[in-house]
């Protein structure tokens, strides 16, 4: 009777321990049950040494470190790219996002036509990451997080170099700084070195592809595509964690350099409601933030790598 | 309830030299054999004669980057006393190579100490 108590007890205390973990950190199941067990055996082999079962729970417990870091150090070895962001913040970051990317396949179907092929990669790349969001895979929060980041200066900028505010503008301006405060690492440590790369990588691309025709993109058309094209394939090999990714970033961080000294002496021909200076800052910002972005990103993606060709066990995490 | 256990404890070796060492000790054990983690901190606190004091719980995140990072790799066994399924590791080829790098590292570190702590 006394050790059917003990043991109520014992596991009464476990499943305390294991709640305090789940409520931390989204951790798998296998690692509960490594941890389980470890405490089991510890609380199992204080017993036997006589102490009381209380005690040796506690004991236990105590050894076995407090929950709450366990599970934060936990969160942090199993994802490749950060800690898992909580469901809440995933979704609601996602619950922006979904109808923007509705609205701009709309506009662009609208715009372009439907044999153009530019809206359906649109729609597709932003389901891709939405549906990535909703499921918290850990690669989709940097790679919309420096989307979504980089976005938000180009609407922030439309939004002061333009003197009528069109409301639609204010609105979209609005979601894309709702995504980024969703996906923001508040906390030191939530975004791993690859989580950085993958964030900075997305940031450089984002930065080329929002360079805003024609000045620029035509005088420095072939660099700027070698660039945009670089970015996405250090992006690809990041999430796959290949040392490759690193030589990619280091490209398009050469060619965003070269492109611009190129461009610091061009003036680049504004449109009519936007201040030329303003547009050429705009355009030099983010030539400039690109390069950096992609020279730090080919460092962290050197350092980060875990081979040389990659894999893709992380893309499912 | 853990919370409210937790006390003081002044550490024998500091953290940084703990967690320096984790992967070194970790990769030296399970050239041994394969274990797992209760078995693992056990060994450290034998081969220490009890003056490496591990956070337990922080074992585990440590073996989950080396089996990330391809040095160890883990498979599940029911163990022999309890019956219960318990999660082992095994060193991989990497990981005996890793080994031997860490080896000649701390020689190295442990060289340079003796001498610089040679009297004069």
């Amino acid at each position: 009777m006394s050790d059917d108590r003990d043991d109520a007890a014992v596991a009464a205390a476990i499943r305390g321990y294991r709640e305090e973990l789940v409520a931390e950190a989204d951790l798998a199941r296998s690692d509960l049950d490594e941890i389980e067990d470890h405490l089991r055996t510890l609380t199992d082999e204080l017993r036997t040494t006589g102490m009381p079962v209380a005690a040796a729970v506690t004991e236990a417990a105590r050894r076995l470190g407090d929950p709450r870091d366990v599970a934060r150090e936990h969160a942090r070895a199993r994802s490749p790219f950060g800690a898992k962001i909580s469901r809440g913040r995933a979704w609601s970051a996602a619950a922006l996002y979904a109808p923007m990317v509705v609205c701009v396949a709309i506009v662009r179907f609208t715009g372009l036509g439907f044999r153009e092929v530019s809206p359906y990669i649109h729609l597709g790349m932003g389901s891709v990451l939405v549906v990535a969001l909703v499921a918290r895979l850990t690669w989709a929060r940097p790679v919309l997080f420096g989307a979504m980041a980089c976005q938000a200066v180009v609407a922030c900028a439309w939004l002061v170099g333009v003197p009528d505010v069109n409301p639609l503008s204010l609105v979209w301006t609005l979601g894309t700084l709702g995504v980024v405060a969703f996906l923001l690492p508040w906390r030191r440590g939530e975004l791993t070195g690859a989580g950085s790369s993958l964030l900075l990588q997305v940031w450089s691309f984002c930065a080329v592809s929002s360079l805003v025709l024609p000045t620029l993109a035509i005088a420095l058309a072939v660099p700027l595509l070698v660039a945009m094209l670089a970015a996405i394939v250090a992006i690809a090999g990041q999430i796959l964690r290949a040392r490759w990714s690193a030589f990619a970033s280091a490209m398009a961080a050469v060619m965003l350099t070269f492109s611009f000294v190129e461009a610091w002496s061009l003036t680049p021909f504004a449109p009519d409601m936007f201040g030329a200076d303003l547009w050429r800052g705009l355009n030099l910002a983010l030539l400039g933030s690109g390069a950096i972005a992609a020279a730090v990103s080919a460092v962290l993606s050197w350092r980060t790598a875990r081979s040389n060709l990659g894999t893709f066990a992380n893309v499912l995490r | 309830m853990h919370r409210t256990m937790r006390h003081p404890k002044v550490d024998r070796i500091g953290k940084e030299l703990i967690a320096a060492s984790a992967t070194a000790l970790v990769l030296g054990i399970l050239q041994r054999g394969a274990s797992y983690g209760y078995a693992i901190i056990q060994e450290v606190r034998d081969l220490s004669g009890g003056e490496l004091e591990w956070s337990e719980g922080m074992l585990y995140p440590v073996l989950h980057r080396m089996e990330d990072h391809g040095l160890i790799e883990s498979y599940e066994e029911r163990g022999g006393d309890t019956g219960r399924k318990r999660k082992y590791y095994r060193l991989r080829p990497d990981g005996r190579r890793a080994l031997a790098e860490e080896r000649r590292q701390w020689d190295v570190v442990h060289a340079a100490l003796t001498n610089a702590w040679r009297p004069a």
